[in-house]
């Protein structure tokens, strides 16, 4: 038995404290102890993305996150993005336009896109596809995901200027 | 089929061929399969005592969007909205035969299955209405219906229907007049830029022109097709799975170079307006369509740009170099 650790920190909004070995990484901590299973890991190489997680405010890959590094943080992940019972405006349009065949990349491609229009309220194609250059999706779905990320945009920003 | 791939391609109008060491080319082609056969498909289509509906169904859903689509038939047979029918996944405790969820088959195969179970609770409800004193034709709600019968909220109506394409083995001489319920037939268009100096090949336009009958729901075709174009794209540039003494050596995603968002280039997708009468709703398989034509197309563009005739998949830079090379008469030496 490796030696375990107490970690506190704040996972969608709730303080909570976990039990983890050293080498335990994000995602089998959030699967293992939270039932939380938005974030996926596939790679393992931080290649993918399909692991993505927000950890104070930035997104990081999961798999290659040691949970201890957790210890204090704010972690957030997909399944807090409708925590006032409204989808995300980012959620919405990936759903208007159809931005995922099998979903297994999508809580990844969401909290990316979302991280990008928190940076860059009107992003351009090649912004947009310069901050997803990490997120692979095997069914192929880019050309919607970037509509759908223009989609969100224009959500966001009608709800700013409050129109 | 070509003349939608021409029109889109503007084939008749003059082309930039590139200059200096960037050559560029265009190529089409169209690819036709034969959906696997013979196979057979089995559904449920269960209503109960508050009008509700649960269809049982194998087919997996892996993205394709089949759940929304089987839902769409039964709701379109018992004339009620797609959403109020839940789609039971596939379980082999509840969900009765599916052969699998392959081959281009399952709109066409279970899409027949799940139509002709709720033809047949359709039929059921009619006879209940019947039974119940109803004229023909009245639009009693089904919740009403059970509650006439059974004087409370009882009852259920099971509908079952199982399909069975016709097919013919093929002969001695491996010929058949029924090979396959439905044909696919796919076509696509693709420029590309060829980097003469390190074969490096960029695809700057890619069109996917696909007859899948009636789609059935035309928004998820299209992602399918312009899915199923985009796996084949990855396959045709640069996917190889490299082998030492039957072990895959590059079973990662940090080696095996699968299509990112900057691989992807503009894509347009259209459906031919067809019918497949034999279909259900008109409709046949559309998952493979997208893919039988990208490598061809895009290797026939390469054709067109340099001159050199590849035939042997990915399409990857070493490749057409190599093929570069051997036309000039000087050709790389093999490791
Ligand atoms: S699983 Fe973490 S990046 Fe792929
Ligand atoms: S939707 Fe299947 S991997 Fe992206």
């Amino acid at each position: 038995m490796s030696a375990t650790k107490t970690i506190t920190f704040t996972l969608n909004g709730e303080q909570v404290t976990a039990e983890i070995a050293p080498h335990h990484n994000l995602i089998e901590m959030l699967q293992n102890q939270f039932d939380l299973f938005g974030a996926r890991e596939s790679c393992g190489q931080g290649i993918c993305g399909s692991c993505t997680v927000s950890v104070n405010g930035r997104a990081v890959s999961g798999c290659l996150y040691l949970a201890a590094f957790a210890d204090g943080a704010e972690v957030v992940t997909v399944e807090h993005l409708d925590a006032d019972g409204k989808l995300d405006p980012v959620q919405g349009a990936f759903i208007e336009a159809g931005g995922f065949q099998c979903g297994f990349c999508t809580p990844g491609f969401v909290l990316m896109s979302k991280q990008l229009l928190d940076e860059q309220s009107d992003p351009d194609d090649d912004q947009i596809r310069h901050y997803l250059s990490g997120n692979l999706c095997r069914c192929g779905a880019y050309p919607e995901i970037m509509e759908a990320v223009k989609i969100a945009a224009k959500k966001r920003n009608k709800r700013e200027s409050g129109i | 089929m070509l003349d939608g791939l021409a029109d889109r391609m503007n084939w008749s109008a003059p082309f930039d061929r590139g200059r200096g060491t960037v050559r560029r080319g265009r190529g089409i082609a169209i690819g036709i399969k034969a959906s696997v056969s013979p196979t057979t498909s089995v559904a449920i289509v269960y209503l109960f005592a508050d009008g509700s509906c649960n269809l049982y169904c194998g087919t997996v859903d892996m993205g394709q969007g089949a759940v929304t689509v089987m839902a769409q038939i039964a709701g379109e047979v018992l004339n009620i909205p797609a959403e109020r029918v839940k789609v039971v996944h596939p379980d082999t405790d509840v969900t009765p035969y599916d052969m699998a969820t392959l081959g281009s088959r399952s709109t066409y195969h279970m899409g027949h299955a799940v139509r002709l179970a709720a033809e047949d609770a359709r039929i059921k409800v009619q006879a209940l209405a019947r039974e119940v004193g109803l004229p023909e034709g009245s639009q009693v709600p089904l919740a009403e219906l059970f509650q006439k019968k059974y004087k409370m909220q009882a009852g259920n109506i099971v509908g079952v229907g199982h399909y069975i394409p016709s097919y013919v083995p093929p002969d001695a001489s491996g010929l058949t007049p029924q090979a396959t319920p439905f044909w696919m037939i796919g076509g696509a268009g693709a420029e590309v830029e060829v980097d003469v100096e390190t074969g490096h090949v960029v695809v700057t336009r890619l069109v996917n022109v696909a007859d899948v009958g009636r789609p059935l729901n035309p928004r998820i075709v299209a992602t399918q097709l312009s899915g199923a174009a985009i796996m084949q794209l990855g396959i045709t540039l640069f996917e190889k799975m490299h082998h030492d003494n039957g072990q895959v050596t590059n079973a990662s995603l940090a080696d095996y170079k699968i299509p990112g968002i900057f691989d992807i280039p503009p894509i347009e997708n259209e459906t031919v307006e067809a019918i497949q009468h034999s279909g259900p709703f008109g409709a046949k398989g559309a998952g493979e369509t997208g893919t039988f034509s990208v490598s061809p197309a895009i290797a026939n563009a390469i054709h067109d740009a340099v001159g050199v005739r590849i035939t042997e998949l990915p399409l990857n830079p070493e490749a057409v170099f190599r093929a570069l090379r051997a036309k000039q008469n000087q050709p790389l030496e093999d490791e």
